[in-house]
């Protein structure tokens, strides 16, 4: 008998939109259960309703055979249901220790009872949590085990992850699996939400496919043939594959980055000594472990960090030229929240689109031009006029990267440009970008997805340790050989 | 209905329904006070809103509305200029001098530059806070509250000092010669030219100002995170320096308006006690949304109320601090309004963003 099943399960939000239709899902004892779709396919909404963040419209919910409903999350904790939110729930300026005490809810333990039980499980999973430090100081990798113990010490029997690997860096991933097997082998329940198809296959025993709010296949790990399967089961069509585009570069660089050092925020010095030039109608990939001075990197061509020394100079422009740049902090740095959808498409281009001396906002040709954006990746926007925040994060992402392609621009910095995508918008963007670079666009690529790079790029660089450590033609391409590039040299810092 | 009606369906609901609890408690409390509600409430509104009155109403609501539409260009790009009191006795006391010193100008040409200097004088008394914040990040909250004690206690020391009238019982300036005067537009009222100059001059302007220039988006813009703004090459330095100095310019042209239009001379009191312009500007702009039009039509019932609270106390008999607990319950209420306001704007919006996950 399962432990939870949920029964023909609809869910309706106000507004009309149906995010779930009749969907039967089950959790077994000592199982991983990989859900599986698209943005937007009603997973987290389904996994909500099974841990008592949201009420079904119709349908039921039972627990060990026994007819439940769930009126909060507190309610299904106590029938031993728990869920980690993409977004973490922790105090960040409030240490572990205190945040795992605020979980407990009316479990009464004494601090060092809790320091022992929390010794325990860490001991088991592999955890070396840190209790005294505030929770700030964590990486997401870290936060993510404090929110596993914190359900354990709740006595969960069903644990819930929504996306857990879409912030951890790629040793972070396998210690989390590594986790989640534990787990399964004490015998508990898990529910792996991810539209990450390989991750899929890697660690769960079955798999539920879900697209447009209804089941579309429940399959053994055993029955899954090939990924090819589940990517049709997931977007119902053949993803169109990149064109094999002999693209050809012209010889003349438009970029020059010249013994460029970045300090971050801190005053650490990041990247160190970094040249490359980019050629026009190119894409150069930057592959690297995350951390590794990228983001510095990519700032400080974009304008946005003043370089401790080093020149940036882009051939032909003055000097207050800025490139396009999709940055990877889409939230903090790419849009304003508050504003509409609307204005934010231009974002980076008021001057421009504004006229005379005082300059007056030219609405007609921002609304254009916004209309221009929102249908070029099909970002889902109640309206134009709607503030952004109101938008889900992949919208927000495909919001930035259709505004930075289409502003006519001779340099894009693309950063991550793909993440949080589902599988189809992410092949929409790297279609773009391939077209993009056809018509003679310089781009740097910076991605922590190999496959990506290795797909979309004329060179690659290979950044580490804040130096460019090798630069591979397209004929040289080897993931195994670029895989080692990556690491070497004390390349791995994040 | 587009999620935009929706949400100004919500917003106009819940202002109405603040306002109306907000006096529900306001009769309980004269209730309270053993006189008799009903009655206070009408004199309350006579005061206020009755036709023969409205000029005055608008009059009180003048200096009101000019400091607040200098605060929202300000508050818009999240620059909390508090100091909008203390530029505004910069300006009075500079437009009262000057214009002691050139009342030999042909009158519309003296009027126009006393009410421009006075301005110049707010946004100069600014510009130190101003500077302070866009450069060194100092906190504009601090340094232009402690601005305000300066300019009050400096204006009040030439008051009682150099600049006194030395026939006067109190401590202020001579009365400036009665062409200097702003004119009065509808006679037999106290409407005069900066009551115009407030709601059909100033008013326009701050609107486009904020709505429809690239100016004013950039301080949106601002206002949503200073990162953003970088990323959108947006030199924040500049915006911060232009959010403050047109914040004092405004509240400085409010108290020179005042001297200019109403009190004719330079006085401690320029600005009421129970609600100061310079702190109830703040408020009011809040209250309207940053938007300037919203402001004209929230100066204008704030002003109503200040005006009839005074009848209110003058016809019944409640005290004249009830009148201020009034006001600011009515304000208090508002601003709950808009906590709950967020909360059901995601409410509504809510269902459309989660099935996107």
């Amino acid at each position: 008998m399962p432990i939870i099943e949920l029964r023909k399960i609809t869910k309706v939000y106000p507004g009309g939109i149906i995010a779930n239709r009749n969907v039967d899902f089950d959790v077994k004892e000592g199982e991983i259960h990989a859900l599986l779709g698209e943005n937007g396919a009603g997973k987290t909404t389904l996994m909500k309703i099974m841990s008592g963040g949201l009420k079904p419209t119709s349908g039921e919910i039972y627990v060990n055979g026994e007819r439940v409903s769930f009126g909060s999350p507190a309610d299904a904790l106590k029938y031993g249901i728990g869920m980690v939110h993409q977004h973490f729930a922790l105090i960040p300026s409030m240490t572990v220790l205190e945040n795992l005490r605020l979980g407990l809810l009316d479990r009464k333990l004494s601090k060092d009872q809790l320091i022992v039980e929390v010794g325990e499980l860490s001991k088991r999973l592999g955890f070396d949590l840190r209790l005294d430090v505030p929770v700030d100081a964590l990486s997401a990798g870290e936060r993510q085990r404090i929110e596993i113990i914190r359900l354990l010490l709740r006595k969960v029997r069903v644990l819930i992850f929504d996306e857990p690997t879409s912030l951890l860096c790629g040793p972070e991933i396998d210690r989390f699996f590594q986790a989640l097997k534990q787990l399964k082998s004490e015998g508990h329940g898990i529910v792996f939400i991810t539209h990450k198809i390989r991750e899929a296959l890697e660690v769960s025993d079955r798999i539920t496919v879900m697209r447009e709010g209804r089941v579309i296949a429940k399959l053994k790990r055993s029955e899954v043939m090939d990924e090819e399967q589940l990517v049709e089961l997931m977007i119902g069509e053949r993803i169109v594959p990149l064109p094999d585009r002999p693209r050809t570069p012209s010889d003349k660089p438009i970029l020059i980055v010249k013994d460029l050092v970045v300090s971050d925020d801190l005053g650490v010095e990041k990247v160190k000594g970094v040249s490359f030039d980019l050629r026009a109608g190119e894409v150069l990939g930057i592959a690297g472990v995350e951390g590794n001075g990228q983001r510095e990197l990519a700032e400080a061509i974009a304008g946005l960090r003043s370089p401790k020394s080093g020149e940036v100079v882009f051939i032909g422009e003055n000097s207050g030229f800025r490139p396009s740049y999709v940055p990877a902090d889409r939230v903090e740095l790419g849009v304003a929240m508050s504003l509409s959808v609307m204005v934010n498409s231009i974002i980076r281009s008021i001057d421009e689109n504004s006229k005379g001396r005082i300059k007056v906002l030219d609405f007609a040709k921002i609304g254009e031009f916004a209309q221009k954006v929102v249908s070029f990746l099909g970002v889902k926007a109640p309206s134009l006029g709607a503030p952004v925040k109101y938008l889900s994060g992949g919208n927000i992402q495909k919001l930035i990267v259709g505004r930075e392609i289409l502003k006519s621009t001779k340099v894009l910095i693309a950063e991550q440009p793909t993440a949080g995508l589902d599988a189809r918008s992410a092949e929409m963007v790297r279609n773009a970008l391939s077209e993009l670079a056809s018509k003679g666009v310089g781009i740097i690529l910076i991605s922590s997805d190999l496959d990506e790079i290795l797909k979309l790029s004329d060179r690659i660089a290979v950044i580490s340790g804040g130096r460019i450590v090798k630069i591979f033609e397209r004929a040289e391409f080897d993931p195994k050989l670029i895989g080692m590039h990556m690491l070497a040299a004390g390349g791995y810092m994040a | 209905m587009s999620i935009e009606r929706q949400v100004n369906l919500v917003r106009a609901l819940l202002a109405l329904s603040s306002i109306g609890l907000a006096f529900i408690f306001c009769t309980m409390l004269i209730t309270l006070s053993g006189k008799n509600p009903g009655e206070a409430l009408f004199w309350l509104f006579y005061g206020g809103f009755s036709p023969a009155l409205i000029p005055e109403t608008f009059v009180r609501a003048t200096p009101l509305l000019l400091v607040s539409l200098g605060l929202s260009v300000a508050f818009s790009a999240k620059i909390w200029n508090i100091g909008a009191e203390g530029q505004l006795y910069i300006g009075g006391i500079v437009a009262a001098t000057l214009a002691l010193y050139i009342s030999g100008v042909p009158s519309p040409i003296a009027l126009l530059v006393l009410i421009v200097v006075s301005g110049i004088a707010g946004a100069l008394w600014a510009l130190i806070p101003a500077i302070l914040r866009a450069i060194y990040g100092i906190n504009e909250v601090i340094t232009t509250l402690i601005f305000n004690y300066i300019a009050i206690y400096f204006v009040s020391y030439l008051l009682n000092g150099p600049l006194r009238d030395p026939v006067s019982l109190f401590p202020e300036t001579t009365t400036i010669p009665d062409n200097m005067w702003l004119p009065t537009v509808v006679p037999g009222t106290r409407l005069h030219f900066g009551v115009v100059l407030a709601f059909l001059i100033m008013t326009p302007i701050m609107w486009f100002l904020l709505k429809r220039t690239a100016l004013g988006l950039k301080l949106e813009i601002l206002g949503s995170g200073e990162k953003t703004a970088k990323y959108a090459g947006i030199e924040s330095v500049r915006m911060i320096i232009i959010a403050m100095l047109v914040s004092g310019f405004m509240a400085g042209m409010a108290g020179g308006v005042e001297v200019l239009g109403i009190q004719h001379k330079m006085r401690l009191e320029i600005s009421p006690p129970t609600s100061p312009y310079g702190y109830t500007g703040i408020a009011v702009a809040l209250l309207g949304y940053l938007n300037p039009l919203l402001i004209a039509a929230t100066s204008f019932f704030l002003g109503g109320i200040m005006n009839g609270s005074t009848t209110m106390h003058r016809m019944v008999g409640v005290p004249v601090g009830m009148a201020g607990i009034i006001q600011a319950l009515i304000i208090l209420f508002i601003l709950l309004g808009y906590f709950l306001e967020e909360k059901l704007i995601h409410r509504i919006i809510g269902g459309l963003r989660k099935v996107e996950h």
